[in-house]
Protein backbone atom coordinates (compact mmCIF):
# COMPACT_ATOMS: atom_id res chain seq x y z
CA UNK A 1 0.00 0.00 0.00
CA UNK A 2 1.12 3.19 -0.85
CA UNK A 3 1.32 5.67 2.02
CA UNK A 4 -0.37 9.12 1.33
CA UNK A 5 1.60 11.81 2.08
CA UNK A 6 1.55 14.43 4.58
CA UNK A 7 -0.57 17.31 3.88
CA UNK A 8 1.80 19.85 2.30
CA UNK A 9 1.33 23.37 3.79
CA UNK A 10 -0.13 26.32 2.05
CA UNK A 11 2.71 28.32 2.85
CA UNK A 12 0.90 31.71 1.54
CA UNK A 13 -1.87 31.06 3.75
CA UNK A 14 0.81 30.15 6.47
CA UNK A 15 2.48 33.59 5.76
CA UNK A 16 -0.97 35.60 5.60
CA UNK A 17 -1.76 33.71 9.01
CA UNK A 18 1.51 34.88 10.96
CA UNK A 19 0.52 38.66 9.05
CA UNK A 20 -2.98 38.40 10.80
CA UNK A 21 -1.22 37.31 14.11
CA UNK A 22 1.24 40.48 14.24
CA UNK A 23 -1.75 42.63 13.56
CA UNK A 24 -3.97 41.16 16.02
CA UNK A 25 -1.41 41.77 18.86
CA UNK A 26 -0.12 45.06 17.82
CA UNK A 27 -4.10 45.95 18.01
CA UNK A 28 -4.45 44.35 21.53
CA UNK A 29 -1.04 46.19 22.91
CA UNK A 30 0.73 43.23 23.42
CA UNK A 31 3.64 44.23 21.05
CA UNK A 32 4.79 47.77 22.70
CA UNK A 33 4.35 50.68 19.96
CA UNK A 34 7.36 51.31 17.97
CA UNK A 35 8.71 48.13 19.07
CA UNK A 36 10.45 46.93 15.63
CA UNK A 37 12.10 50.69 15.20
CA UNK A 38 13.06 50.96 19.00
CA UNK A 39 15.03 47.33 18.40
CA UNK A 40 16.65 48.06 15.36
CA UNK A 41 17.74 51.99 16.74
CA UNK A 42 18.62 49.94 20.01
CA UNK A 43 21.16 47.68 17.59
CA UNK A 44 22.38 51.06 15.44
CA UNK A 45 23.94 52.26 19.14
CA UNK A 46 25.19 49.93 19.61
CA UNK A 47 27.24 49.60 16.49
CA UNK A 48 28.11 53.29 16.44
CA UNK A 49 31.24 52.83 18.71
CA UNK A 50 32.06 50.03 17.75
CA UNK A 51 32.49 50.93 13.84
CA UNK A 52 36.44 50.78 12.61
CA UNK A 53 37.35 54.15 10.74
CA UNK A 54 38.27 53.99 7.15
CA UNK A 55 42.29 54.66 7.34
CA UNK A 56 42.61 54.00 3.26
CA UNK A 57 43.49 58.12 2.98
CA UNK A 58 46.08 58.37 5.71
CA UNK A 59 47.71 55.21 3.88
CA UNK A 60 47.61 56.72 0.35
CA UNK A 61 48.72 60.18 1.86
CA UNK A 62 51.76 58.13 3.65
CA UNK A 63 52.47 56.69 0.49
CA UNK A 64 52.85 59.72 -0.99
CA UNK A 65 55.07 61.10 1.95
CA UNK A 66 57.25 58.41 1.16
CA UNK A 67 57.68 58.77 -2.04
CA UNK A 68 59.05 62.27 -1.55
CA UNK A 69 61.01 61.57 1.13
CA UNK A 70 64.33 61.11 -0.44
CA UNK A 71 66.69 64.07 -0.85
CA UNK A 72 69.35 64.60 -3.46
CA UNK A 73 71.82 67.21 -4.09
CA UNK A 74 71.49 66.10 -7.82
CA UNK A 75 67.66 67.07 -7.94
CA UNK A 76 68.69 70.58 -7.08
CA UNK A 77 68.27 72.49 -9.96
CA UNK A 78 71.37 74.70 -11.96
CA UNK A 79 69.55 76.32 -14.42
CA UNK A 80 69.60 79.69 -14.80
CA UNK A 81 68.06 82.70 -17.42
CA UNK A 82 70.81 84.94 -16.94
CA UNK A 83 74.38 84.35 -19.21
CA UNK A 84 76.61 82.15 -17.63
CA UNK A 85 74.24 81.56 -14.47
CA UNK A 86 73.92 77.81 -14.98
CA UNK A 87 77.99 77.43 -15.15
CA UNK A 88 78.07 79.46 -11.55
CA UNK A 89 75.46 77.56 -9.85
CA UNK A 90 77.45 74.02 -11.01
CA UNK A 91 80.73 75.74 -9.67
CA UNK A 92 79.15 77.11 -6.66
CA UNK A 93 76.84 73.34 -5.96
CA UNK A 94 81.00 71.54 -6.57
CA UNK A 95 82.41 74.15 -4.02
CA UNK A 96 79.79 73.88 -1.51
CA UNK A 97 79.04 69.98 -2.00
CA UNK A 98 80.00 68.50 0.60
CA UNK A 99 78.27 70.93 2.93
CA UNK A 100 75.06 70.57 0.85
CA UNK A 101 75.54 66.77 1.06
CA UNK A 102 76.10 66.81 4.92
CA UNK A 103 72.95 69.17 5.50
CA UNK A 104 70.56 66.65 3.05
CA UNK A 105 72.01 63.60 5.74
CA UNK A 106 70.71 65.09 8.10
CA UNK A 107 67.09 66.10 6.69
CA UNK A 108 67.40 62.49 5.32
CA UNK A 109 67.85 61.18 9.00
CA UNK A 110 65.25 62.89 10.16
CA UNK A 111 62.36 62.53 7.30
CA UNK A 112 63.33 58.79 7.84
CA UNK A 113 62.04 59.08 11.87
CA UNK A 114 59.58 61.08 10.87
CA UNK A 115 58.38 58.66 8.71
CA UNK A 116 58.93 55.64 11.16
CA UNK A 117 57.33 57.34 13.63
CA UNK A 118 53.76 58.20 11.17
CA UNK A 119 54.04 54.49 10.20
CA UNK A 120 54.04 53.78 13.83
CA UNK A 121 51.47 56.21 14.48
CA UNK A 122 48.80 54.60 11.66
CA UNK A 123 49.67 51.17 12.46
CA UNK A 124 49.01 51.75 16.54
CA UNK A 125 45.32 53.61 14.47
CA UNK A 126 44.34 50.83 12.83
CA UNK A 127 45.25 47.80 15.31
CA UNK A 128 42.01 46.47 16.04
CA UNK A 129 43.03 45.98 19.42
CA UNK A 130 43.16 49.97 19.43
CA UNK A 131 39.87 50.73 21.23
CA UNK A 132 39.18 52.41 24.39
CA UNK A 133 37.84 49.19 26.01
CA UNK A 134 37.10 51.23 29.31
CA UNK A 135 35.44 53.93 27.39
CA UNK A 136 33.51 51.20 25.57
CA UNK A 137 32.28 49.17 27.83
CA UNK A 138 31.35 52.76 30.38
CA UNK A 139 29.39 53.75 26.82
CA UNK A 140 27.53 50.51 27.02
CA UNK A 141 26.64 50.45 30.63
CA UNK A 142 25.30 54.39 29.71
CA UNK A 143 23.58 53.15 26.64
CA UNK A 144 22.16 49.68 28.56
CA UNK A 145 20.46 52.16 31.49
CA UNK A 146 19.50 54.33 28.93
CA UNK A 147 17.30 51.98 26.81
CA UNK A 148 15.96 50.78 29.92
CA UNK A 149 14.76 53.90 31.01
CA UNK A 150 13.38 54.32 27.24
CA UNK A 151 11.56 50.38 27.71
CA UNK A 152 10.52 52.05 31.38
CA UNK A 153 8.53 55.22 29.92
CA UNK A 154 7.09 52.73 26.30
CA UNK A 155 6.02 50.26 29.09
CA UNK A 156 4.61 53.14 31.40
CA UNK A 157 2.82 54.61 28.26
CA UNK A 158 1.47 51.06 27.50
CA UNK A 159 0.29 50.49 30.99
CA UNK A 160 -1.52 53.43 31.17
CA UNK A 161 -3.19 53.39 27.96
CA UNK A 162 -4.16 50.04 28.94
CA UNK A 163 -5.63 51.50 32.21
CA UNK A 164 -7.38 53.94 30.70
CA UNK A 165 -9.11 51.51 27.78
CA UNK A 166 -10.26 49.43 31.41
CA UNK A 167 -11.62 52.25 32.94
CA UNK A 168 -13.71 53.13 30.03
CA UNK A 169 -14.79 49.53 29.57
CA UNK A 170 -15.70 49.25 33.54
CA UNK A 171 -17.78 52.42 33.15
CA UNK A 172 -19.54 51.67 29.98
CA UNK A 173 -20.50 48.57 31.61
CA UNK A 174 -21.50 50.03 35.05
CA UNK A 175 -23.57 52.78 33.87
CA UNK A 176 -27.48 52.05 34.42
CA UNK A 177 -29.78 52.01 31.44
CA UNK A 178 -31.80 54.92 31.25
CA UNK B 1 42.90 20.22 -29.39
CA UNK B 2 41.88 18.38 -26.24
CA UNK B 3 42.80 19.75 -22.60
CA UNK B 4 45.42 18.19 -20.59
CA UNK B 5 45.06 19.55 -17.54
CA UNK B 6 42.18 20.94 -15.70
CA UNK B 7 43.38 22.69 -12.68
CA UNK B 8 40.98 24.41 -10.51
CA UNK B 9 42.43 27.92 -8.50
CA UNK B 10 40.59 29.54 -5.37
CA UNK B 11 41.74 32.57 -3.51
CA UNK B 12 41.49 30.62 -0.43
CA UNK B 13 40.75 27.33 0.70
CA UNK B 14 39.72 26.01 4.37
CA UNK B 15 38.03 23.03 5.97
CA UNK B 16 34.00 22.94 5.78
CA UNK B 17 34.43 26.09 3.85
CA UNK B 18 31.74 25.50 0.63
CA UNK B 19 33.95 26.84 -1.96
CA UNK B 20 37.24 24.66 -0.78
CA UNK B 21 34.06 21.62 -0.62
CA UNK B 22 33.43 21.56 -4.15
CA UNK B 23 36.15 21.72 -5.06
CA UNK B 24 37.61 18.60 -3.90
CA UNK B 25 34.28 16.87 -4.81
CA UNK B 26 35.07 17.90 -8.22
CA UNK B 27 38.89 16.97 -8.08
CA UNK B 28 38.31 12.86 -8.97
CA UNK B 29 35.19 13.86 -11.81
CA UNK B 30 38.13 16.04 -13.16
CA UNK B 31 41.34 13.69 -13.33
CA UNK B 32 38.80 11.52 -15.41
CA UNK B 33 39.70 13.99 -17.49
CA UNK B 34 42.82 14.48 -17.29
CA UNK B 35 45.62 16.17 -14.91
CA UNK B 36 43.54 17.68 -12.20
CA UNK B 37 45.18 19.56 -8.95
CA UNK B 38 43.82 22.35 -6.42
CA UNK B 39 46.31 25.62 -6.13
CA UNK B 40 45.18 28.24 -3.73
CA UNK B 41 46.82 31.30 -2.75
CA UNK B 42 46.05 30.96 1.08
CA UNK B 43 45.08 27.88 2.78
CA UNK B 44 45.01 25.94 5.66
CA UNK B 45 47.71 23.60 6.73
CA UNK B 46 45.41 20.94 7.59
CA UNK B 47 44.85 20.70 3.89
CA UNK B 48 48.11 20.94 3.24
CA UNK B 49 47.63 17.23 1.63
CA UNK B 50 45.36 18.19 -0.98
CA UNK B 51 45.66 22.28 -1.93
CA UNK B 52 48.96 23.42 -3.46
CA UNK B 53 50.43 26.47 -3.39
CA UNK B 54 49.38 28.88 -6.49
CA UNK B 55 53.13 29.43 -7.37
CA UNK B 56 53.61 25.84 -7.47
CA UNK B 57 51.04 26.35 -10.61
CA UNK B 58 53.76 27.62 -12.88
CA UNK B 59 56.29 25.25 -12.12
CA UNK B 60 54.01 22.26 -12.68
CA UNK B 61 52.70 23.90 -16.32
CA UNK B 62 55.10 26.23 -17.45
CA UNK B 63 52.89 28.95 -19.83
CA UNK B 64 55.17 28.15 -23.21
CA UNK B 65 54.90 24.25 -22.59
CA UNK B 66 53.07 22.99 -25.87
CA UNK B 67 49.42 23.16 -25.57
CA UNK B 68 49.43 25.33 -22.63
CA UNK B 69 46.96 27.81 -24.05
CA UNK B 70 44.01 24.48 -24.63
CA UNK B 71 44.33 23.48 -21.26
CA UNK B 72 42.06 24.88 -18.82
CA UNK B 73 41.87 26.91 -15.44
CA UNK B 74 38.73 26.11 -13.28
CA UNK B 75 38.97 29.74 -10.93
CA UNK B 76 36.36 29.80 -8.50
CA UNK B 77 35.45 33.19 -7.73
CA UNK B 78 34.34 34.05 -4.36
CA UNK B 79 36.21 36.96 -3.09
CA UNK B 80 38.92 39.96 -4.76
CA UNK B 81 42.97 38.62 -4.51
CA UNK B 82 45.40 40.75 -6.74
CA UNK B 83 47.54 38.13 -6.82
CA UNK B 84 45.13 35.71 -8.06
CA UNK B 85 44.27 38.17 -10.56
CA UNK B 86 47.76 38.78 -11.51
CA UNK B 87 48.48 35.33 -11.76
CA UNK B 88 45.73 34.94 -13.84
CA UNK B 89 46.35 37.91 -16.18
CA UNK B 90 49.94 35.80 -16.85
CA UNK B 91 48.32 32.23 -17.93
CA UNK B 92 47.68 30.91 -21.53
CA UNK B 93 44.94 28.44 -20.32
CA UNK B 94 41.42 28.74 -21.10
CA UNK B 95 39.48 30.18 -18.36
CA UNK B 96 36.02 28.78 -16.90
CA UNK B 97 35.08 30.98 -14.01
CA UNK B 98 32.98 29.06 -11.27
CA UNK B 99 30.97 32.09 -9.42
CA UNK B 100 29.88 31.82 -6.07
CA UNK B 101 28.82 35.40 -5.73
CA UNK B 102 31.34 37.90 -4.00
CA UNK B 103 29.30 39.65 -0.74
CA UNK B 104 28.12 43.37 -1.33
CA UNK B 105 30.92 45.48 0.51
CA UNK B 106 28.26 47.98 2.16
CA UNK B 107 27.49 45.75 4.96
CA UNK B 108 31.01 46.15 5.55
CA UNK B 109 31.99 49.20 5.43
CA UNK B 110 31.09 50.38 8.84
CA UNK B 111 33.46 46.95 10.38
CA UNK B 112 35.86 46.29 8.42
CA UNK B 113 37.04 49.32 5.15
CA UNK B 114 39.59 47.04 3.83
CA UNK B 115 37.61 44.02 3.68
CA UNK B 116 35.12 46.37 1.89
CA UNK B 117 37.37 47.47 -0.37
CA UNK B 118 38.65 44.05 -1.06
CA UNK B 119 35.31 43.03 -1.96
CA UNK B 120 34.69 45.76 -4.40
CA UNK B 121 38.30 44.66 -5.86
CA UNK B 122 37.04 41.33 -5.97
CA UNK B 123 34.14 42.65 -8.35
CA UNK B 124 36.06 44.47 -10.16
CA UNK B 125 38.83 41.47 -10.82
CA UNK B 126 35.82 39.19 -11.47
CA UNK B 127 34.28 42.57 -14.41
CA UNK B 128 37.91 41.98 -16.02
CA UNK B 129 38.02 38.36 -16.19
CA UNK B 130 35.05 38.77 -18.87
CA UNK B 131 37.02 38.58 -21.89
CA UNK B 132 39.55 35.87 -20.89
CA UNK B 133 36.54 33.61 -19.76
CA UNK B 134 35.59 30.72 -22.38
CA UNK B 135 32.39 29.47 -19.54
CA UNK B 136 30.82 30.91 -16.82
CA UNK B 137 29.69 28.86 -14.78
CA UNK B 138 27.22 29.90 -11.87
CA UNK B 139 26.00 27.77 -8.65
CA UNK B 140 23.06 29.57 -8.29
CA UNK B 141 20.51 31.88 -11.03
CA UNK B 142 21.06 34.68 -8.62
CA UNK B 143 24.46 34.51 -9.16
CA UNK B 144 24.11 34.19 -12.87
CA UNK B 145 22.27 37.19 -12.43
CA UNK B 146 25.00 39.04 -10.49
CA UNK B 147 27.40 38.11 -13.03
CA UNK B 148 25.30 39.24 -16.19
CA UNK B 149 24.76 42.60 -14.66
CA UNK B 150 28.79 42.40 -14.92
CA UNK B 151 28.95 42.27 -18.78
CA UNK B 152 29.24 38.32 -18.91
CA UNK B 153 27.00 36.69 -21.31
CA UNK B 154 25.83 33.09 -21.64
CA UNK B 155 26.21 32.22 -18.16
CA UNK B 156 24.95 28.59 -17.20
CA UNK B 157 23.79 27.36 -13.82
CA UNK B 158 25.38 24.20 -12.41
CA UNK B 159 24.26 23.64 -8.95
CA UNK B 160 26.62 23.70 -6.34
CA UNK B 161 28.63 20.32 -5.53
CA UNK B 162 27.85 19.44 -2.22
CA UNK B 163 26.26 16.79 -0.30
CA UNK B 164 24.40 17.79 3.25
CA UNK B 165 23.66 14.58 3.97
CA UNK B 166 27.72 14.02 5.04
CA UNK B 167 27.30 15.72 8.31
CA UNK B 168 24.51 13.40 9.00
CA UNK B 169 27.15 10.76 8.55
CA UNK B 170 29.26 11.90 11.58
CA UNK B 171 28.89 11.17 15.52
CA UNK B 172 28.23 14.29 17.48
CA UNK B 173 30.94 15.66 19.31
CA UNK B 174 30.10 14.34 22.81
CA UNK B 175 30.84 17.20 25.28
CA UNK B 176 28.73 19.49 23.11
CA UNK B 177 25.63 16.88 22.67
CA UNK B 178 26.07 16.53 26.76
CA UNK B 179 25.79 20.18 27.16
CA UNK B 180 22.99 20.57 24.74
CA UNK B 181 21.01 17.76 26.55
CA UNK B 182 21.52 18.90 30.03
CA UNK B 183 21.99 22.42 29.92
CA UNK B 184 19.49 24.01 27.12
CA UNK B 185 15.51 22.98 27.70
CA UNK B 186 13.13 23.85 25.53
CA UNK B 187 12.78 24.53 21.71
CA UNK B 188 15.80 25.46 19.95
CA UNK B 189 16.00 27.66 16.90
CA UNK B 190 19.45 27.52 14.89
CA UNK B 191 21.55 29.47 12.79
CA UNK B 192 24.25 28.37 11.26
CA UNK B 193 26.30 30.70 9.09
CA UNK B 194 29.30 33.08 8.96
CA UNK B 195 28.60 35.80 11.91
CA UNK B 196 28.76 38.51 9.16
CA UNK B 197 26.59 41.82 8.54
CA UNK B 198 25.18 41.09 5.61
CA UNK B 199 23.72 37.85 6.75
CA UNK B 200 21.78 39.78 9.99
CA UNK B 201 22.38 37.36 12.94
CA UNK B 202 21.55 40.85 15.02
CA UNK B 203 17.80 40.89 13.23
CA UNK B 204 17.69 37.31 14.30
CA UNK B 205 18.60 38.41 17.63
CA UNK B 206 16.39 41.19 17.45
CA UNK B 207 13.21 38.49 16.42
CA UNK B 208 14.20 35.85 18.98
CA UNK B 209 13.94 38.97 21.53
CA UNK B 210 9.95 39.21 20.50
CA UNK B 211 9.27 35.78 20.37
CA UNK B 212 11.12 35.26 24.10
CA UNK B 213 9.48 38.04 25.61
CA UNK B 214 5.85 37.95 23.65
CA UNK B 215 5.24 34.28 22.66
CA UNK B 216 7.36 31.95 24.06
CA UNK B 217 9.81 32.84 26.77
CA UNK B 218 11.03 29.04 27.21
CA UNK B 219 12.56 28.99 23.19
CA UNK B 220 16.44 29.71 22.50
CA UNK B 221 18.54 30.72 19.72
CA UNK B 222 21.83 29.06 19.01
CA UNK B 223 24.51 31.28 16.17
CA UNK B 224 26.70 28.88 14.76
CA UNK B 225 29.27 30.28 12.84
CA UNK B 226 32.73 32.00 12.85
CA UNK B 227 33.25 35.99 12.79
CA UNK B 228 35.46 37.31 10.75
CA UNK B 229 34.72 41.02 12.12
CA UNK B 230 35.65 41.39 15.93
CA UNK B 231 33.47 44.61 16.05
CA UNK B 232 30.46 42.94 14.71
CA UNK B 233 30.43 40.24 16.90
CA UNK B 234 31.09 41.83 19.94
CA UNK B 235 28.01 44.11 18.71
CA UNK B 236 25.69 40.96 18.24
CA UNK B 237 26.93 39.94 21.72
CA UNK B 238 26.28 43.17 23.22
CA UNK B 239 22.97 43.23 21.93
CA UNK B 240 22.32 39.68 23.49
CA UNK B 241 23.19 40.94 26.82
CA UNK B 242 21.64 44.12 26.38
CA UNK B 243 18.22 42.60 25.35
CA UNK B 244 18.67 40.56 28.65
CA UNK B 245 18.55 37.10 26.61
CA UNK B 246 19.60 34.10 28.41
CA UNK B 247 18.55 31.92 26.13
CA UNK B 248 20.47 33.14 22.93
CA UNK B 249 23.50 31.78 22.66
CA UNK B 250 27.13 32.63 19.68
CA UNK B 251 28.82 29.90 20.30
CA UNK B 252 31.06 30.55 17.10
CA UNK B 253 32.83 28.40 14.92
CA UNK B 254 32.65 24.27 16.03
CA UNK B 255 33.73 21.51 14.37
CA UNK B 256 31.66 19.71 12.29
CA UNK B 257 30.82 17.09 14.88
CA UNK B 258 30.15 19.74 17.22
CA UNK B 259 28.01 21.31 14.30
CA UNK B 260 25.93 17.77 13.97
CA UNK B 261 25.43 18.35 17.20
CA UNK B 262 23.89 21.53 17.33
CA UNK B 263 21.89 20.13 14.22
CA UNK B 264 20.50 17.26 16.19
CA UNK B 265 19.24 19.25 18.93
CA UNK B 266 17.68 22.17 17.19
CA UNK B 267 14.21 21.88 16.69
CA UNK B 268 14.06 24.46 13.91
CA UNK B 269 16.57 26.04 11.42
CA UNK B 270 16.26 29.89 11.15
CA UNK B 271 17.99 32.91 9.21
CA UNK B 272 17.27 36.67 8.15
CA UNK B 273 20.20 36.58 6.07
CA UNK B 274 19.79 39.80 3.19
CA UNK B 275 22.69 38.07 0.94
CA UNK B 276 22.81 34.51 0.03
CA UNK B 277 24.76 32.94 -3.44
CA UNK B 278 23.57 29.43 -2.61
CA UNK B 279 22.80 29.31 1.37
CA UNK B 280 24.23 25.38 1.86
CA UNK B 281 22.95 25.77 5.87
CA UNK B 282 19.53 25.47 4.24
CA UNK B 283 20.12 22.06 2.98
CA UNK B 284 22.21 20.91 5.77
CA UNK B 285 19.12 21.82 8.18
CA UNK B 286 16.83 19.83 5.49
CA UNK B 287 18.83 16.74 5.70
CA UNK B 288 18.54 16.58 9.52
CA UNK B 289 14.78 16.98 9.06
CA UNK B 290 14.90 20.43 10.09
CA UNK B 291 11.82 22.93 9.48
CA UNK B 292 13.29 25.63 7.45
CA UNK B 293 12.55 29.39 7.73
CA UNK B 294 13.94 32.33 5.80
CA UNK B 295 13.40 35.68 4.16
CA UNK B 296 13.31 35.60 0.65
CA UNK B 297 16.84 37.39 -0.31
CA UNK B 298 19.61 36.11 -2.89
CA UNK B 299 19.63 32.57 -3.82
CA UNK B 300 17.78 31.52 -0.70
CA UNK B 301 14.15 30.96 -2.55
CA UNK B 302 15.34 28.68 -5.15
CA UNK B 303 17.53 26.85 -3.24
CA UNK B 304 14.86 26.27 -0.77
CA UNK B 305 12.31 25.48 -3.18
CA UNK B 306 9.02 25.48 -2.16
CA UNK B 307 11.03 23.42 1.32
CA UNK B 308 11.04 26.14 3.73
CA UNK B 309 9.03 28.74 5.03
CA UNK B 310 10.30 31.86 3.13
CA UNK B 311 9.11 35.42 4.55
CA UNK B 312 9.04 39.24 2.84
CA UNK B 313 12.75 40.30 2.09
CA UNK B 314 11.18 43.07 4.35
CA UNK B 315 10.24 40.68 6.82
CA UNK B 316 10.93 42.41 9.91
CA UNK B 317 11.10 41.22 13.99
CA UNK B 318 7.77 40.83 14.58
CA UNK B 319 6.95 38.54 11.63
CA UNK B 320 9.63 36.94 11.87
CA UNK B 321 9.00 35.96 15.68
CA UNK B 322 5.76 34.70 14.41
CA UNK B 323 6.98 32.62 11.95
CA UNK B 324 9.56 31.21 14.61
CA UNK B 325 7.30 30.19 17.30
CA UNK B 326 5.00 28.60 14.00
CA UNK B 327 8.22 26.80 12.95
CA UNK B 328 8.84 25.51 16.82
CA UNK B 329 4.81 24.82 17.43
CA UNK B 330 2.57 24.41 14.32
CA UNK B 331 3.11 20.46 14.08
CA UNK B 332 1.57 20.04 10.30
CA UNK B 333 3.65 23.24 9.07
CA UNK B 334 6.82 20.94 10.60
CA UNK B 335 5.98 18.18 9.39
CA UNK B 336 5.01 19.59 5.57
CA UNK B 337 8.48 21.29 5.51
CA UNK B 338 10.54 18.27 6.99
CA UNK B 339 9.31 16.20 3.99
CA UNK B 340 9.67 18.86 1.26
CA UNK B 341 13.24 19.05 2.49
CA UNK B 342 13.81 16.02 2.14
CA UNK B 343 12.39 16.27 -1.31
CA UNK B 344 14.48 19.22 -1.90
CA UNK B 345 17.41 17.27 -0.59
CA UNK B 346 17.21 14.89 -3.66
CA UNK B 347 17.63 17.46 -6.17
CA UNK B 348 20.91 18.19 -4.66
CA UNK B 349 22.25 14.82 -5.40
CA UNK B 350 26.48 15.62 -5.35
CA UNK B 351 26.70 13.22 -8.18
CA UNK B 352 24.27 14.83 -10.55
CA UNK B 353 25.92 17.92 -9.55
CA UNK B 354 29.11 16.76 -10.78
CA UNK B 355 28.00 15.08 -13.76
CA UNK B 356 26.39 18.59 -14.92
CA UNK B 357 29.21 20.56 -14.32
CA UNK B 358 31.78 18.15 -16.33
CA UNK B 359 28.91 18.02 -19.23
CA UNK B 360 29.58 21.62 -19.19
CA UNK B 361 33.54 21.60 -19.57
CA UNK B 362 33.34 18.52 -22.12
CA UNK B 363 31.92 21.01 -24.15
CA UNK B 364 34.88 22.99 -24.30
CA UNK B 365 36.85 20.25 -25.30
Amino acid sequence: MVEEPAASPDLDAVLARLRSKVEQRRRSGAYPPGLEDGLEEHFRRIVAHRATPDFTGLRARLAALDERAHFSAGRIHAQSERPGGEVLHRVVAKVVARQTQGVLDQVQRHADGVRDVLGGVAAALEDPAHVHADLVEQLDAVLERLAWAERRAVAAEATAADLARRVEQLEASSTPAR
Amino acid sequence: MTPRRFSQVLVSASPGDAVTNEALALRPALRLLGESDIFARYYDPSLAADVLPLDEYGRRAPSGAPGAADDVLVVHGSIGEPAVADFLAGRPERLVLRYHNISPSAPFRTYDPVFAALLDEGRREVAALRPRVALALADSGFNAADLEAMGYAGVRVSPLVVDPADLCKLDSHRPTAEHLRTRVEGPVLLYVGQLLPHKRPDLLVQAFHVLATYVDPEAHLILVGPARLPGYRDAVQHLVHELSLPNAWVAGPVSPEALAAFYRRADAFVTASEHEGFCVPLLEAMAFDLPVGARAAGAIPETAGDAALVLPLDAGPLLMAEAMAALLHDDDLRAGLVERGRARLATFGPERATAAFVGHLEELA
